[in-house]
């Protein structure tokens, strides 16, 4: 009885093969393959009605299941388009950060070309530590003894005067800035030819002021203070001569006796980039 | 009506409305980028509830009407599902699983085979498509995806057929451990 199971279900097996294996050779082949074509044809053409009713009838159950679907592609999507947002914004930042360098570049050319510091062997440098705090004025260049820094040189930046390097290792120098109370720099009002020394404004370190001033009331509002070109100290830094500093912000009133001149930094001494170290200075 | 008889209706429905919802439904739907197939899922739980021989005429009439319906090479699904139902009901005949992960396994081998026996076939026959990544991935993730709905085309094909068919004696044994060997009914 079990043997004749086991036969049977073999010959149903090998018969619906072989039967699945003529079907396959007739539609590939040429015989019977037009007449099985046309099985095929005739079939669609009933199937056909049953298939668009049965398709309006799901187009619910598959519009779920696309909107979920859409759902994924658009989360795909979103990351996709996020990654390529952020590839070109480093794009954008790149390019403005060359386009800020070059208008940078374009204006220590402007101003070594103008007041002919190109004797003074400019060494171009970079900000690479700037501290965020109230309490110190002073910054680190990326430029040290091994390109010619050495202490007491000027430091400039496309605006004006920043500072003075105080100290000098072989790739790196610290620079103080002007207004930093150790600071003093011989300027002069360049309308008035007045001449006096800058230095910080206590308490208030995006100001500077111009004391030591003979005839105070000759500066007005508006003026622009320039070094002097004059030592500030015996021993100190040796500056060229009108680089810009600052413009002046406020004067005593008239007929006062005391009274400070103001003056706002040429230069914008919180955000420092590129700047260019005076190395070589007649008389330094 | 025989109970032959009806398992042999309840098939036919069920291979008509398998086809057709596959064709009307589900191969309409991409989920990552591939369509389910419920007609190897079907075949496999229709072979391995009514065993290897309904299983693998099953097979056979459902890949007729795949290949009928897709206007595809006649006999190539045929040829798999065949071999799709009939090892189905060979498993169930040899090994009598009863794992509560029986059907998905069984679901996930049965569209390897499918996918895999199509594939090759298709080959033999000299279509000229690269066997690529992209061929391997679609495989691989039908196979996934066929997975995730094995059991509840399992639990529907299941409640479907089960009328129709002879009582489990595992089953008439649980029944008369739990009952005393009589029908609830019986005993009321």
């Amino acid at each position: 009885m079990h043997d004749k199971t086991v036969r049977r279900r073999r010959a149903v097996l090998a018969l619906l093969v072989v039967v699945s294996l003529i079907l396959i050779s007739a539609s590939v082949g040429g015989s019977g393959g037009g007449a099985l074509h046309t099985v095929q044809s005739g079939f669609l053409d009933v199937l056909s009605p049953v298939e668009t009713g049965a398709s309006k009838a799901l187009t619910p159950v598959h519009d779920l299941f696309n909107w979920v679907g859409d759902v994924f592609h658009a989360a795909g999507q979103r990351d996709k388009l996020r990654k390529e947002l952020a590839a070109a914004d480093a794009e954008i930042i790149a390019l403005q950060a060359k386009q800020h360098a070059s208008i940078e570049a374009a204006k220590f050319q402007h101003m070594d070309s103008t007041l002919q510091l190109s004797p003074d062997a400019p060494v171009q440098a970079s900000v690479i530590n700037q501290p965020e705090s109230l309490w110190v004025s002073h910054v680190t260049i990326n430029a040290g003894s091994g390109a010619g820094v050495s202490v007491y040189d000027p430091v400039i930046d496309p605006d004006g005067l920043i500072g003075t390097v105080t100290q000098v290792a072989p790739d790196s120098a610290i620079v103080t800035l002007i207004n930093d109370p150790s600071s003093g720099v011989t300027a002069r009002d360049s309308s008035s030819r007045e001449i006096g020394s800058i230095g910080p404004q206590p308490g208030s370190p995006g100001e500077l002021v111009m004391g030591l001033v003979s005839r105070p009331s000759e500066v007005k509002v508006g003026d622009l203070i320039v070094t002097a070109g004059e030592r500030a100290t015996q021993g100190g830094s040796l500056f060229p001569p009108n680089i810009p500093i600052g413009q002046v912000t406020g004067v005593p009133a008239a007929g006062s006796a005391g009274g400070s001149i103001l003056v706002a930094p040429a230069a914008d001494l919180t955000s420092l980039d590129n700047v260019q170290v005076l190395t070589r200075l007649p008389g330094a | 009506m025989s109970d032959t008889t009806n398992l042999t209706l309840r098939l036919c429905v069920l291979a008509f409305v398998s086809v057709l919802v596959q064709i009307t439904a589900v191969a309409q739907v991409r989920i990552f980028g591939v369509n389910a197939d419920l007609s190897p899922l079907v075949v496999a739980a229709a072979g391995f509830l009514t065993g290897a021989l309904p299983g693998a005429a099953f097979g056979f009439g459902v890949g007729i009407f795949v290949d009928l319906a897709f206007a595809q090479t006649l006999g190539v699904s045929a040829l798999v599902y065949v071999l799709v139902g009939y090892g189905a009901g060979r498993v169930r005949e040899l090994r009598a699983p009863e794992a509560p992960f029986t059907p998905l396994a069984l679901g996930a081998a049965a569209t390897a085979v499918a996918s895999c026996g199509y594939a090759v076939l298709e080959f033999t026959l000299g279509v000229t498509a690269p066997v690529s990544l992209l061929l391997v991935r679609d495989i691989l993730l039908t196979i996934a995806l066929n997975s995730l709905i094995a059991v509840p085309v399992y639990s529907l094909v299941r409640r479907w057929l089960i009328p129709a068919l002879p009582e489990d004696p595992r089953r008439r044994r649980r029944r008369a451990y739990t009952t005393g060997g009589l029908s609830p009914l019986s005993r009321s």
